[in-house]
């Protein structure tokens, strides 16, 4: 994953990768460190991310603003691929495959707002 | 009856035009700040003619609760009930039941029936994971971690691999 068109980039811990709101064109494979995501409406605790596992992927792909906030737990070291390229390869498909990632995106977005608000459904997974 | 809902702002969507397919080119820019990223995945798959649409009277089953999944669905229009043991909600416009579960050949977590008349349209699983397992490594890549998002990090994506 390591290209020039794929660069990595350093975190402490404790820095803030985005926040909810922010404009989004990177989406993030960890390398080594780990991430937590967070939610809204009450800033909830969603996820711990560790390497090889990846974020930031629906909104590069909507073109729109961060819905989660994400912190670098431990010392992070991420991939960074940027927006364009990614929205290039997506808006080439013209097959059924777009509208599936793009509703799995959805589902996500649907799930993060259901387990903000009611984390007990969730909770025998 | 629980009053959550959860689905997207249609009001603020159609004010922005942003449901017009003939403004949707020209207008993506534009409302880049103005859309979140759910209203904008919504915009687009408002906007793709490769799923089938289906309505459905208020009081229809959706989705089964504890039945494997055929087909997917996204709320376009109307609102359904989720019931999940004692708890409810409403889902409207831009809510997707049934496609991770589906892909991942589990089962529906809730019981989801229309609460007046509804509009979907369906992504029928089986071709799905056809195209999923032929794209792009990049794209399946991200299928398959947002079906992990969604089902857990000890999900099985086998299917999609």
């Amino acid at each position: 994953m390591n290209s020039p068109q794929f660069p990595s980039r350093h975190y402490a811990a404790g820095d803030v990768l985005f926040n909810r709101g922010d404009s989004a064109d990177t989406f993030y494979v960890i390398q080594s460190g780990e991430v937590d995501l967070f939610v809204p409406p009450a800033n909830t605790f969603l996820v711990r991310l560790s390497p090889g596992e990846s974020f930031g992927e629906q909104a590069i792909l909507s073109g729109g603003v961060r819905s989660a906030k994400a912190v670098a737990v431990s010392d992070l070291v991420c991939t960074e691929i940027t927006a364009l390229a990614l929205q290039e390869t997506v808006m080439k498909q013209t097959t059924l495959i777009r509208p599936v990632l793009e509703a799995l995106l959805m589902q996500l977005s649907l799930q993060n707002a259901v387990r903000s608000v009611l984390p007990e459904l969730f909770e025998s997974r | 009856m629980s009053d959550l809902y959860f689905g997207i702002n249609m009001q603020k969507l159609l004010r922005l035009g942003a449901l017009d397919p003939a403004q949707l080119p020209e207008t993506s820019a534009q409302q880049a700040d103005k859309l979140s990223s759910e209203e904008h995945l919504f915009c687009r798959l408002w906007s793709s003619d490769m799923m089938r649409s289906h309505i459905f009277n208020k009081g229809t089953l959706l989705m089964a609760q504890g039945q494997p999944i055929q087909e997917a669905m996204v709320i376009f229009q109307g609102q359904a009930i989720a019931t999940c043991g004692d708890t409810q909600f409403h889902l409207g416009p831009g809510a997707v039941i049934g496609l991770a579960e589906g892909l991942s050949g589990q089962t529906s977590k809730w019981r989801v029936t229309s609460d007046s008349v509804v509009h979907t349209r369906s992504i029928p699983i089986a071709q799905a994971l056809t195209e999923i397992q032929q794209t792009h490594p990049a794209l399946r890549s991200l299928c398959q971690v947002t079906l992990a998002r969604i089902l857990g990090q000890g999900t099985h994506t086998e299917r999609v691999s």
